[in-house]
């Protein structure tokens, strides 16, 4: 056993523990143990077989690719379905991802289909898959740019109305306070004046009247 | 003052200060704001006084109220054509004939409120604009700035087809029918420059009177002497963007006026302010 086995024993047994560890207590997310599990899989056959490289390598390269292509659609896709079960986005932006993924399988499986494409456009099958998902990022960046411009107008427009509509219900405070404060100056004489009144003119008038009354009430006998 | 009065007295019906709103917005201001809302007031006493806060972290609202302003508390940062837009909308709200909007920081002098608001009056321009280059004399500003400042000058002379001395001056009165069409579409990046570009394809048009500027009373400019040049670049390449851009046509200067007078005649409001020579 060479130091290089001895490290990957090491890193296979940690996650063993992790994901024992997290078994037993009950918290492991899925994802979560779907990662350590495969880590410590791929660590433990390297450590066990350590010449698996070089079997690996007389696998003919296109047959690697397509396996790791595989591999990425379903991590994306499964990502993409527990995102939605657990309402982190929402499904119209989620379409777009299962699309990917579903079109990177379909570059794995296929590969007769797309040979007419890259013949097409004179391109190799790794190069062909490249420029479809880059231009598919590409397309999906441009849809965020627009999304994130119109929720940067939508925010604006928000806090403006927040901003008039807090200046109003203060005003509206302040206008009623006055009112209150009129209304319990008047007190006493709400049967004939108008205890709402707010302009200056007609509450001097009133308040002549209420003088008027006082001054006939103690001119009595 | 008296002889200008008699000017007002023309016009459909006499405007007062009552009838105006000054917009100040304000972004972390605290240090100035209270000093140039007092000096406004002094300077157009009736006319409300408005400050928009964009989201300060300090007590910019809270001065502000205390100096006797009206304030719009902006929950978040909207950059200060969101802020001046949220002043506009207000000022409609409130029916008001002219908007004038000074800045926060104290270097647009309160004194010239008044000026800016009678050439309003006389003219019939629809945006009287405080030019610093139209006086003799007065704070300019740094070399590097006046550089930018004249290379945009001369870009904006040739979009607007009309002589532009100060394109970022943010010292303005703006007149009903046009602000209308800012509160509705008000650009948001470089909102001064772009905003006259805008509203010169709209049909409407300004007029610069000169207007003696002061250095900022405390706090630092948002734009750094620096990088005036790279800044005056990247306006151009804005006002580029917006030449191309569509524009809503409705809000062209013959249908609003339109508009506006079948509004005044349906409701019999007075607070429009259609020019006499229209």
């Amino acid at each position: 056993m060479n130091w290089a086995q001895g490290i990957a024993l090491f890193i296979a047994l940690i996650f063993v523990g992790l994901l024992g560890r997290g078994i037993r207590r009950r918290q492991l997310s899925l994802i979560r143990g779907l990662v350590f599990a495969t880590i410590a899989t791929a660590a433990g056959i390297y450590a066990w077989v350590p010449h698996i490289l070089e079997l690996l390598d007389r696998i003919p390269y296109l047959t690697r690719i397509r396996l790791l292509m595989g591999l990425i659609s379903f991590v994306v896709f499964f990502v993409t379905i527990e995102s939605i079960r657990r309402n982190l986005i929402e499904e119209r932006y989620a379409l777009l991802w299962v699309l990917t993924s579903i079109l990177l399988l379909l570059c794995a499986i296929f590969v007769r289909v797309l040979d007419f494409f890259c013949h097409l456009l004179g391109m190799q099958y790794v190069t062909f898959v490249v420029t479809v998902i880059f231009t598919f990022l590409l397309l999906l960046c441009f849809h965020f740019s627009a999304e994130f411009s119109r929720l940067v107008s939508d925010r604006t427009k928000l806090a403006q109305r927040i901003g008039l509509l807090q200046a109003r219900v203060e005003q509206l405070e302040r206008k009623l306070e006055t009112i209150e404060l009129k209304r319990t100056q008047l007190k006493g004489a709400a049967g004939e004046l108008d205890p709402l009144a707010t302009d200056n003119t007609v509450i001097r008038k009133q308040q002549d009247i209420m003088a008027t009354r006082s001054e006939k009430l103690d001119s009595m006998p | 003052m008296e002889a200008n009065r008699s000017a007002f007295d023309n016009s459909i019906s006499p405007p007062s200060w009552a009838d105006m709103v000054v917009i100040i917005p304000a972004f972390n201001e605290e240090p100035n704001v209270g000093v140039v809302v007092r000096a406004v007031a002094q300077n157009v006493p009736g006319a409300e006084i408005v400050v928009i806060n964009d989201g300060s972290k300090d007590n910019t609202a809270e001065v502000a109220k205390s100096s006797g302003a009206t304030v719009i508390d902006l929950p978040c940062n909207v950059g200060v054509g969101g802020a001046v837009q949220a002043g506009f909308l207000y000022a409609i709200s409130r029916r008001a004939r002219l908007v004038v909007r000074v800045d926060a920081d104290g270097q647009h002098p309160p004194e010239e409120v008044p000026a800016l608001m009678r050439a309003a009056m006389e003219n019939e321009e629809d945006l009287i604009v405080g030019s610093r280059f139209l006086s003799e004399n007065g704070y300019l500003s740094s070399a590097g700035r006046l550089a930018g400042i004249r290379l945009l000058s001369l870009f904006m002379s040739l979009i607007c087809r009309s002589k532009v001395t100060d394109p970022t001056s943010g010292c303005w009165a703006i007149k009903r029918p046009l602000l209308d069409v800012f509160a509705r579409d008000y650009p948001s990046d470089y909102p001064e420059p772009e905003a006259l570009a805008l509203m010169r394809r709209r049909g409407y048009s300004f007029r610069e009177i000169p207007i003696v500027f002061r250095p900022r009373q405390a706090g630092s400019s948002s734009i750094s002497k620096w990088d005036a040049l790279f800044h005056a670049a990247k306006i151009m390449l804005s006002l580029v963007v917006d030449r191309v851009r569509y524009i809503d046509h409705s809000l062209d200067r013959p249908k609003m006026l339109e508009r506006m007078r079948r509004e005044a005649a349906s409701d019999g409001a007075v607070g429009y302010n259609i020019s006499r020579k229209v």
